[in-house]
């Protein structure tokens, strides 16, 4: 069995200049990100967050789209900055995304089919336009869509639920070892939803790794193995899911799961919550960035920002475990 | 290309419900049919003095009348479009080709070389094309033809395009399908041709026709400042010897009259071409329809 | 006590042309009856495309083309007056919004001007309405309202890029409670937002509620929301009611097949269950089957479902179901 991770993400940071020339500050998108995908281990982990957490830029980080301003992605021990054009290829062909918005991740100039049919052929793995066809049926066939659903349709013409199965029908195509899905249930409708997170738990028992990417703790419930809670850019608790859902460690992941409403009339919020006036505010605090919001912060956690701690199996960033 | 039958399918839903491009459409048929197809069956050389008889108002045997040198105008003026028609297209699109590739290079790039060719499209976007014009037709008058013209044009104009371009690839390149196209395994050719073309379409349709209508509204000023080449068939030089023998004054309307006509109805036509060209293929009013 | 609104058979589409230069009809709010009482909070639910924005437009009178009314009547019953909304002018309208029932959409700024100071968007509604209210008493009366619901003073001086999206939120639901108006229509208020701050924005529309003992019609097609704030829930299907009762009847005893699946395929923490989905999806609203428009996927499908539409009927004290077999999915 191999050793070497699959794609490991070491010490990712990532800065932005937000502002004018003159007195722009840096902002930290993401800090000092950690995560291990093994080969052949294969599991489900969710990157948790609301938004302006930084998960989709770390998403982005991750399959090489954009490059961290320090850290290092490496694929099979390698960083995939140093890749030459064929290895990169070999990386693409095992790390597939799939993106929140259906519509924008077709060119509605451009068929649908033509893209399944593209990924088929320039990776080689059908030699011509039939046996394209063939192959991609199987993909499609996976997400519950025939080949004439698409055949010769613009984006628009199909629903989003076609037209976001039919996106990840083509992530399917390579066999990828690692599908990076960010938001992908989100703007499908919730008759969908269910049965293309079901066709992840399907995909993970064939092998299949995926970093789920999300805001919607309930679903990371349902399907993921592990769960990496992600705040102002820092990962502050992360560890197998049914713990860290069922028995929350940080306070913020104790906020985001008190504040998620309940489908059950009978057990309606009782406490009021104190919401956060401005947003970048957070982002430019030198301690823990939750210290505002957070019932037991102290004059440390203003002023230091607490380091990664091993606590009963999870990693948490918080003073409040030391 | 894939998008082809769209465009076909709203290119005549369109017509039918626009007026102006309606219009102008024809208009401009109707000019390119005199320009290159009649023009080929002249009878002799328009531009020979003396040809037919002088000074003729319009009438069935010389459709446009004849003017003091002994021309026919009708036949003058099928060169003469043609001409102008020819150095529109050459500005335009030797122009535009430069300017494309390297808008392309910097917005796909970016860094060092994109700052290197913004630097100098930037120069020649704030260079004066009609004082250098000037300048420069007035020291070659002589040698000028419509090809050269067409060539001093377009290396005066090549800037903008680069701009344009650059600023609609960068905005191309962030959405989403290029990273579905990118880990399709498509290279950057690829996409280029693929996915952004399109896109790109209706600016450089509607560029190419602006681009055109500015070239022959240069020609014209220059000649008539006499500053073109004035032994050939050019809407200007037919302006510029009309004024020289005084044509208004000697009543002879029609030699000044046609061509200033169809320089307007070349011109307007080209203008509400490429306008409505902008504002049909316009990406969102064909998923507006949804 | 007569309920504030009462919409009859309403009838509401849109008007497109397709590509092709066809005239298409979009039926997004077919045949709706729907009441809301004084002081509570309705719900409307329902998945994308089932007509429930739509239907919150019309009910609160902004109808514009391509959306067009074509049958049914909206009657207000607003203290001791009564009106059908769709037969009053613009003028009167234009005068009743803010006032008598204002509107929070979808996206906060759409509301909000850019160019303006908050303080300013609050001058121009009150500006509007009460003409010869003075500046230091509009003053005082916007500070006190910002003050009772809780947000910053800050707020009024700053311009609306320079707040976060779940505080321009709360802004909007300021804006649109300024003059105490009856009735609040609010779509998909919190959609986009923090789980956090979507909850901060429904304590505030419930205390808005308590304080104002008014009434909100809030659309969303979140269930948890639904569950957690209104009295009341009415369940939408392809331009069409099919379930609507107290929240609490609705969520223990669902009794239509649609509303069951829907809550049925919801996950939750600490629910180890497997989930399932309906097959198939929501059926287009420009050609919606024929009978029951759920039949193509309800497991229950009979040949009536196919032939004959079901009306909605009551099966308990304040709760009723489009379905002909109303009562056996319990």
């Amino acid at each position: 069995m191999n050793t070497t991770p699959l794609l490991e993400m070491k010490n990712l940071t990532k800065e932005f200049k937000v502002g004018g020339l003159l007195f722009g500050a840096k902002l930290r998108a993401v800090e000092n990100a950690n995560l291990l995908f093994e080969q052949e281990k294969s599991k489900i982990v969710t990157l948790a967050g609301e938004s302006g957490s930084g998960k989709t830029t770390l998403g982005r980080i991750i399959l090489g789209i954009l490059k961290p301003t320090t850290g290092k992605v490496l694929y099979k021990g390698r960083d995939i900055y140093s890749l030459k054009r064929k290895e990169k290829k070999k990386f693409m062909k095992e790390v597939q995304p799939i993106f929140q918005n259906p519509f924008e991740s077709f060119n509605f100039l451009r068929r649908i089919d033509n893209y399944l049919i593209d990924t088929a052929l320039n990776f080689k793995i059908a030699n011509n336009r039939e046996e394209a066809i063939k192959i991609i049926s199987e993909a499609l066939n996976i997400v519950k869509l025939r080949f004439k659903e698409i055949k010769d349709k613009y984006v628009h013409e199909v629903s989003g639920g076609q037209a976001q199965r039919a996106a990840i029908a083509r992530a399917l195509i390579t066999n990828p070892s690692l599908l990076i899905a960010d938001e992908p249930v989100s703007m499908v409708d919730a008759s969908l939803r269910m049965s293309i997170l079901n066709i992840f738990l399907e995909l993970k028992k064939k092998k299949m790794s995926i970093l789920y990417i999300t805001h919607d703790l309930a679903t990371a419930y349902y399907i993921s193995d592990e769960i990496a809670i992600m705040l102002r850019g820092n990962i502050v608790e992360y560890g197998r899911t049914r713990e860290v859902l069922s028995n929350p460690l940080h306070p913020y992941t104790q906020m985001l799961i008190e504040c998620i409403p309940k489908p059950d009339p009978k057990k309606r919020w009782v406490k009021k919550i104190k919401l956060s006036d401005l947003e970048v505010k957070e982002y430019g605090m030198l301690g823990c960035k939750f210290a505002d919001r957070c019932p037991n912060s102290t004059t440390k956690c203003r002023e230091k920002p607490p380091p990664e701690m091993d606590v009963k199996g999870r990693t948490i960033k918080c003073w409040l475990y030391e | 290309m894939e998008a082809r039958s769209i465009y076909i399918k709203r290119f005549r839903v369109i017509l039918k419900r626009n007026l102006s491009l309606m219009i102008s459409f024809i208009t401009l048929t109707a000019i390119f049919i005199l320009g290159f197809v009649l023009s080929f069956f002249s009878p002799y050389d328009p531009r020979r003095w003396g040809t037919v008889p002088s000074d003729l108002p319009p009438s069935w045997t010389y459709l446009f009348g004849t003017n003091s040198l002994g021309q026919d105008i009708f036949w003058l003026l099928t060169w003469a479009l043609r001409n102008s028609l020819i150095l529109g297209f050459i500005a335009s699109l030797a122009g535009l080709s430069i300017g494309i590739i390297l808008g392309v290079i910097a917005g796909y790039k970016g860094g060092l070389i994109e700052r290197i060719i913004l630097f100098f499209a930037d120069t020649f976007i704030m260079m004066p094309t009609l004082p250098i014009l000037i300048l420069v037709s007035s020291r070659i008058k002589g040698t000028l033809n419509m090809f050269i013209l067409g060539l001093i044009i377009a290396s005066l104009t090549w800037g903008m395009p680069v701009r344009n371009i650059r600023s609609m690839i960068l905005s191309l390149r962030e959405r989403e399908f290029t990273y579905t196209a990118l880990f399709s395994g498509s290279s950057f050719i690829k996409i280029l041709f693929k996915e952004y073309f399109p896109h790109l379409l209706p600016w450089i349709l509607a560029s190419v026709m602006g681009r055109t209508l500015f070239a022959i509204g240069m020609e014209v000023t220059l000649a008539i400042f006499g500053l073109s080449t004035l032994n050939e068939a050019t809407l200007g030089t037919m302006i510029y010897w009309a004024n020289k023998y005084q044509a208004m004054f000697r009543g002879l309307w029609w030699w000044i009259g046609f061509p200033v006509i169809f320089i307007l109805i070349l011109l307007i036509s080209l203008y509400l071409l490429s306008s409505g060209i902008n504002e049909h293929l316009n990406p969102r009013s064909i998923r507006g329809q949804r | 006590m007569r309920p504030l609104i009462q919409a009859h058979d309403l009838k509401a589409y849109y008007v497109v042309r397709s590509l092709l230069d066809e005239e298409i009809y979009i039926r997004a709010v077919d045949g709706i009856n729907i009441s809301l009482n004084n002081s509570e909070i309705l719900g409307i639910a329902g998945e994308s495309g089932c007509g429930k924005s739509s239907l919150i437009k019309v009910l609160s009178g902004l109808i514009q083309p391509p959306l067009k009314v074509f049958g049914g009547k909206i009657i207000y019953n607003i203290g001791k007056k009564s009106f059908d909304l769709l037969s009053l002018d613009e003028e009167t309208l234009r005068k009743m919004r803010w006032e008598i029932f204002s509107y929070i959409p979808q996206g906060s700024m759409s509301v909000l001007n850019p160019t303006m100071r908050i303080r300013n968007h609050f001058f121009e509604i009150i500006k509007a309405h009460k003409r010869d209210m003075e500046k230091e008493e509009a003053n005082k009366l916007i500070e006190n309202h910002i003050r009772e619901l809780g947000l910053p003073a800050e707020v009024l001086t700053s311009y609306p890029h320079q707040l976060s999206g779940g505080m321009r939120q709360r802004v909007v639901i300021a804006l649109s409670t300024i003059l105490k108006p009856k009735i609040i229509f609010a779509d998909e208020p919190i959609t986009a937002l923090d789980v956090i701050t979507q909850r901060g924005v429904m304590q505030m529309l419930l205390e808005v509620q308590k304080k104002l003992h008014n009434s909100i019609i809030l659309v969303t097609h979140d269930m948890g929301v639904h569950a957690e704030i209104t009295d009341r829930v009415a369940i939408l299907y392809a331009g069409k009611i099919v379930e609507v009762g107290l929240t609490n009847d609705i969520y223990e005893k669902p009794a239509h097949p649609y509303t069951h699946y829907l809550l049925k395929s919801l996950p939750q923490i600490g629910d180890e269950t497997k989930k399932i989905s309906i097959e198939g999806l929501p059926p287009p609203l420009d050609n919606p089957p024929e009978g029951c428009r759920f039949h193509p996927r309800c497991p229950l499908a009979t040949r009536k479902c196919k032939e004959e539409e079901p009306q909605l009927k009551k099966i308990d004290r304040d709760h009723f179901v489009a379905c002909h077999f109303s009562g056996e999915m319990r």
